[in-house]
C-alpha cells in the first residue's frame, strides 16, 4: 500500500475516533452530573439560635450550591471555647466550610446588617417614647461581642445626644436576664430597654407582662414571638433584617470560599424598624413574616 | 432590570427557529461587518478591491484546474457535489428535526400549563363552592337573633380543613359574627379597613380574591402568623327578621395553591411557572423569598402585560419563552418559563455532533472518489506515460493499457498510428540510405572515367613509339589499380591496399610525366593493417600531380606518409610544388566554389573530402595547409578501422 494510501487511512480513521467521541460527548454519561457536593458545617450560637427563616436561607442555598448543611449547637450559649473546640473539629473531620452565627474577626465574610446603623436607629426609635432626662436601660447579652457593642455604643450616642440618659447592663448569662431586669424594674425602673438580640428580646417582652407599667421596649429580632408583642403592644418598635437573606448569602460566601471562588463584597444586611401600626406594610411583612418554602 | 418581549403567534417551534436563524443571521452579519470594514480600511475602493480579488481568485482557479490531472479534477467535482448535497440535506434534516422537537417541546409545556391551569381552577372553583355553601346553605337560612351559625362554619371548616385557615363572618362594622375554628379576635385589628372587607363591599354580589397576605385577624397561642389568600364577598344576615350587609370571608390555606404549582417541570432544560395578579403581583413562585429578599429578580411586571399565549422574552440577557395563561374568576396569570439556552445548548451539541458525521463522510467521500477516480485515471495516465516515453525517443511503447473501452480504443488507435510513423521512418531511413549510397557510386563514378582517360591516352602514347616494357608496367600497373579499386565492390580496404593503390597510380603518373618528380610511400608500424575508404589517396595524389609536378621548378618530390594521431588514421601527402595561397588552400573544399583561371577545378578533393564526411562524418576529411612557393600538404583524417566493419555503422549513423 502506498504511503499516501496510508496516510489517508490514517486520517480517515482519525475523523471516524472524532464522530465517536462527538457521540459520546453528544450525550455523555455525567454530563449533567451535578456539582460535587459541598460539606458545611453551622455552628449555632444557642441552643435553636438560628431562625427558622435563616436555616430555609441556607437550606435554598445548599439547594443552589450543591452542599450540604450540618447543624451545630452549642452545649453552652456563647462559649467561645466550645466554639473554638468545635471549629478544630469540623476542620479536622473535612468540612468544606463552616458558618457560624457570630461575626467573627477574620472570616472570610461575615453577614450582618450594619451594626453601627443598628444601634442608632433603634436609639432613635428609643427617643420618641422617652422624656428628656429619661432613662434607657440597653442590654448587652453577649459581652466582648465587638457587634453587639457597636449596636450598643451607637444607641447609646444617640440618646445621650438627645438628652437621654443611656445605661448599659450587661447580662453574661440568658438565664439571669429575668432575676437582673425584675431587681432593676422594682429598684429603679428605667424608662426604657432596649434589646439588641431577639432571644433577649423575647425575655424582656415576657418579663413586661408581670409588671403593671413596665418600661417602653425596643429591640432588635423577627421572632413570632418578637412579632406578637410588637401587635400587642408591648414592644414599641422592632428592628429586623431579612434572616432569610442572611441564612443564604451566608452558606453562599462560605461555598465560594470552600470552592476558591473569588470572593465578592458582601453588603451589610438591609433593616427595618416596624411599629404596630405598619408591620402589615408590604415591605414590612415580607421581612416579618417570611414566605419559606 | 430590562425585559425585551415579542409576541410570538406560534409557540415553541418557530420560536427556536428563530433563535437558531437569528444566530446565523447574527454572524452572517458580524463576517459582513467585518469584510467591509477590512475594505474599508483600505486607500482603494471596497466595491474596485471586491473585484480585483474575485479576478484574482478566477484567475488562481483557472491556472490550478490547467495544472491538475484528471484524478484530482474528477475527485474535487465528485466531492464538491457529493458534499454539497449531504450539507443540504443533513442541514434541511436538522433544521426540520429541531422544529419539531421544539414543536413537541412547546407542546409539551402548553400541556403542562393547561393542566396545572385546571387544578387551579379547581382549586378555586372549590373554594367559590365552599363560599357558596357558607352563604346559601348556612348563612341565609339562619337568623342571627335566634341562632348560631358556628357549629355549620365549623362542619365546614372541618369538611376542607387541608384547604382552608378559617372561615368567618363579620358584620357590616366589622364585628366578628362567627369564626370556625372558633377564635378571638385581635384586639389590634380593624378587619372593616381590610382590604379584602372593602373589595367585598364594593363587589356586591361578586366574589373577590385577595392576593397573598399574612392573616392577622385571630389569636394564636403559637404565634403563628400564615399567609393565605382570602375569598372575600358580601353576604346578607339576617338579624330578627331583618336583613344587613355583612360580609364572609374565607381564608385559604397558601399551601393549596404552592401543592398545585410547585415541581412542576416544563422542559427537561429546567422550566418552572408562577403566579401573579392581574398587577403582576407575585402569588406563588418556587423561589419566592429569594426574590422577597432582594437575591433574584423575576419579569412578573412585565408578564403581567402579556396576552395570554406564548412569548419570548430576553430577560437578565437570557432568551427565555414565556407562557401565560389567565385563571378564571381571579384575573391572575399562570407564567410558565422556559429558559431557551439550555435547549440552544442541546442543539448546539446536536450540530456539532452533525458537524463531525459531515466532517467524516466529507473525508471519506474524498478517499472513496479518490480511489474510484484513480480508477478512472490509471488508463489515462498510462496512455499519457507511454506518449511520454515515445517523445523521449523510447522505440519500444507499449500503448495497450486496460480500462474502459474508450481508453482502450484511444491505446490500440495511438499503437496503431505509432507503428505506422516507425513504418514510415523506416522507409525514409532506408530511402535516405539510398539516396547516400547512389551520391557515393556517383562520386566514384567521377573518378574512374577520369582516370582511366588519362592513363590509357599513356599507354597508346607509349605504344605508338615502341616502349612495350613501359606500356606493360603501365597497363600492369593499371590492372592492379583497378583490381584494388574494385576491391570485391567493397568500400572499405586495408590501408596497405590503399597505400598499394596510390603506388600504383604514382607508377603510371611517373611514365606518364617521365620521372619527373620522385614520390616515396612510408607508413608506421601497424598502419597497413588498419582500414580505411578506398581510393582517397589517389585523387589526392592527381591534384599534387597536375597542380604540383607540373609546375615544379626543379625535380618534383611527392611523400606519402601514413600514421596515426590522436586514435585517427591520417594519411599525409607533401609535394614541393608552387604551392597556393592561403585563401585558395581554405576554399578548395568548398562546393560551390570554382577557382578562376586553374586548370581543374578541385572535384576531386571535393569528393574525397565528402566521401569521408558521408562516411564518418565530422571532425574527420581533408584538410590543405599551403603557402606560395612553399608546396603543399594535404592530410586525410579518417578513424583508425581495425575491421572493415567498423567504420561502417558509424557512417550509417549519421
Amino acid at each position: 500500500m502506498k504511503r499516501r494510501h496510508i496516510f489517508q487511512m490514517g486520517v480517515l480513521s482519525l475523523f471516524g475516533m472524532g464522530v465517536l467521541l462527538s457521540m459520546v460527548a453528544f450525550d455523555p454519561p455525567g454530563l449533567h452530573r451535578k456539582q460535587e457536593l459541598l460539606s458545611l458545617s453551622v455552628i449555632l450560637r444557642g441552643a435553636d439560635s438560628a431562625s427558622w427563616p435563616a436555616r430555609q436561607g441556607m437550606e435554598q442555598a445548599a439547594v443552589d450550591l450543591g452542599a450540604e448543611l450540618r447543624f451545630l449547637a452549642l452545649d453552652r450559649p456563647n462559649h467561645a471555647g466550645e466554639q473554638s473546640s468545635l471549629l478544630a473539629r469540623e476542620v479536622e473531620g473535612g468540612a468544606d466550610g463552616i458558618k457560624s452565627d457570630m461575626s467573627a474577626s477574620g472570616a472570610v465574610a461575615c453577614i450582618s446588617a450594619d451594626n453601627a446603623a443598628l444601634g442608632e436607629a433603634l436609639g432613635r426609635a428609643a427617643i420618641n417614647g422617652v422624656p428628656l432626662g429619661g432613662t434607657v436601660l440597653l442590654l448587652d447579652s453577649v459581652p466582648g461581642s465587638s457587634g453587639m457593642a457597636q449596636r450598643l455604643s451607637q444607641a447609646a450616642r444617640i440618646l445621650e445626644e438627645n438628652g437621654r440618659r443611656a445605661e448599659a447592663l450587661g447580662i453574661p448569662d440568658a438565664h439571669d436576664l429575668g432575676e437582673f431586669l425584675s431587681e432593676r424594674y422594682r429598684t429603679d425602673p428605667p424608662d426604657a430597654v432596649v434589646a439588641f438580640d431577639s432571644e433577649t428580646l423575647e425575655s424582656a417582652a415576657r418579663l413586661a407582662r408581670e409588671f403593671e407599667k413596665p418600661p417602653l421596649l425596643y429591640g432588635m429580632g423577627g421572632t413570632n414571638v418578637v412579632v406578637s408583642g410588637l401587635e400587642r403592644g408591648e414592644i414599641m418598635a422592632i428592628a429586623s433584617q431579612n434572616e432569610f437573606a442572611a441564612g443564604y448569602l451566608a452558606v453562599e460566601a462560605a461555598a465560594q470560599a470552600a470552592r476558591d471562588a473569588p470572593q465578592q463584597a458582601v453588603e451589610p444586611l438591609p433593616f427595618l424598624i416596624s411599629r404596630q401600626e405598619n408591620m402589615y406594610d408590604s415591605n414590612h411583612e415580607k421581612l416579618l413574616f417570611p414566605v419559606t418554602r | 432590570m430590562h425585559a425585551i418581549t415579542q409576541r410570538v403567534p406560534d409557540a415553541g417551534g418557530e420560536l427556536l427557529q428563530a433563535a437558531f436563524y437569528g444566530r446565523i443571521a447574527a454572524g452572517w452579519k458580524r463576517v459582513r461587518r467585518v469584510l467591509f470594514q477590512r475594505f474599508h480600511d483600505m486607500p482603494e475602493k471596497g466595491e474596485e478591491k471586491m473585484r480585483r480579488l474575485i479576478g484574482r481568485m478566477v484567475e488562481r482557479w483557472r491556472s490550478f484546474y490547467r495544472r491538475s490531472s484528471i484524478q484530482m479534477i474528477l475527485s474535487l467535482s465528485f466531492t464538491a457535489v457529493a458534499v454539497t448535497g449531504m450539507i443540504f440535506l443533513g442541514l434541511s434534516l436538522f433544521l426540520r428535526f429541531s422544529v419539531s422537537t421544539n414543536h413537541q417541546l412547546a407542546e409539551s409545556s402548553e400541556r403542562v400549563m393547561a393542566q396545572v391551569n385546571l387544578h387551579l381552577d379547581s382549586y378555586l372553583r372549590s373554594m367559590m363552592r365552599m363560599s357558596d355553601t357558607a352563604y346559601y346553605r348556612v348563612i341565609k337560612r339562619i337568623d342571627l337573633e335566634t341562632d348560631t351559625i358556628d357549629t355549620e362554619l365549623n362542619l365546614l371548616y372541618e369538611g376542607n380543613r387541608d384547604m382552608l385557615v378559617s372561615i368567618a363572618v363579620f358584620s357590616q362594622k366589622g364585628e366578628l359574627v362567627s369564626v370556625a375554628p372558633l377564635s378571638t379576635l385581635k384586639n389590634s385589628i380593624s378587619p372593616q379597613w381590610q382590604e379584602w372587607f372593602l373589595s367585598a363591599q364594593g363587589k356586591i354580589e361578586n366574589l373577590h380574591f385577595s392576593t397573598p397576605h399574612v392573616q392577622n385577624l385571630f389569636e394564636d397561642p403559637d404565634y403563628r402568623y400564615r399567609w393565605v389568600v382570602s375569598l372575600s364577598r358580601q353576604v346578607e344576615l339576617t338579624r330578627g327578621g331583618r336583613t344587613e350587609s355583612g360580609v364572609l370571608l374565607v381564608d385559604m390555606n397558601f399551601g393549596g395553591i404552592e401543592q398545585i404549582c410547585k415541581d412542576v417541570e416544563l422542559s427537561p432544560s429546567g422550566g418552572y411557572l408562577y403566579l401573579i395578579d392581574g398587577n403582576g403581583e407575585i402569588i406563588y413562585h418556587p423561589r419566592q423569598q429569594l426574590i422577597y429578599s432582594d437575591l433574584l429578580e423575576e419579569n412578573n411586571l412585565h408578564a403581567a402585560q402579556y396576552p395570554d399565549g406564548s412569548h419570548e422574552e430576553l430577560f437578565q440577557g437570557r432568551q427565555r419563552q414565556v407562557i401565560v395563561r389567565t385563571v378564571g374568576y381571579t384575573g391572575w396569570k399562570l407564567v410558565g418559563v422556559v429558559p431557551l439556552d439550555g435547549m440552544l445548548d442541546d442543539y448546539d451539541q446536536l450540530f456539532l455532533f452533525a458537524l463531525f458525521v459531515v466532517l467524516f463522510s466529507v473525508f471519506l467521500l474524498a478517499f472513496i472518489n479518490l480511489r474510484l477516480s484513480e480508477g478512472i485515471s490509471v488508463p489515462i495516465k498510462a496512455l499519457d506515460r507511454s506518449v511520454k516515453e515515445l517523445e523521449a525517443g523510447s522505440t519500444e511503447v507499449d500503448f495497450n493499457v486496460s480500462g474502459p473501452y474508450e481508453i482502450e480504443h484511444l491505446g490500440r488507435s495511438i499503437d496503431s498510428l505509432v507503428s505506422t510513423m516507425h513504418h514510415l521512418m523506416d522507409d525514409i531511413i532506408e530511402q535516405e540510405q539510398q539516396k547516400r549510397r547512389s551520391e557515393l557510386d556517383v562520386l566514384h563514378s567521377q573518378i574512374n572515367p577520369h582516370f582511366l582517360y588519362n592513363t590509357l591516352d599513356s599507354v597508346i602514347w607509349m605504344t605508338e613509339n615502341g616502349r612495350t616494357d613501359e606500356s606493360v608496367r603501365m597497363v600492369t600497373s593499371l590492372a592492379r589499380l583497378f583490381r584494388i579499386s574494385l576491391s570485391k565492390g567493397k568500400m572499405i580496404i586495408p590501408v596497405a591496399d590503399e597505400l598499394e593503390h596510390a603506388r600504383h597510380y604514382l607508377t603510371i603518373q611517373q611514365m606518364r610525366y617521365k620521372n619527373r618528380f620522385t614520390a616515396r610511400i612510408s607508413a608506421e608500424d601497424g598502419v597497413p593493417a588498419l582500414y580505411t575508404i578506398k581510393l582517397v589517396v589517389q585523387p589526392i595524389l592527381e591534384n599534387a600531380i597536375y597542380h604540383g609536378m607540373a609546375y615544379a621548378d626543379g625535380e618534383g618530390e611527392i611523400l606519402i606518409h601514413a600514421f596515426l594521431e590522436n586514435g585517427d588514421l591520417v594519411i599525409e601527402v607533401a609535394d614541393n610544388g608552387p604551392g597556393m595561397p592561403k585563401e585558395l588552400a581554405d576554399r578548395l573544399l568548398d562546393q560551390e566554389y570554382s577557382p578562376p583561371g586553374s586548370k581543374g577545378s578541385g572535384i576531386g578533393l571535393r569528393n574525397v573530402h565528402q566521401r569521408i564526411r558521408l562516411t564518418f562524418g565530422e571532425p574527420y576529411g581533408v584538410t590543405i595547409q599551403s603557402e606560395p612557393d612553399n608546396g603543399t600538404v594535404v592530410r586525410i583524417r579518417v578513424p583508425a578501422l581495425k575491421t572493415p566493419d567498423a567504420g561502417t555503422g558509424k557512417g550509417e549513423a549519421r
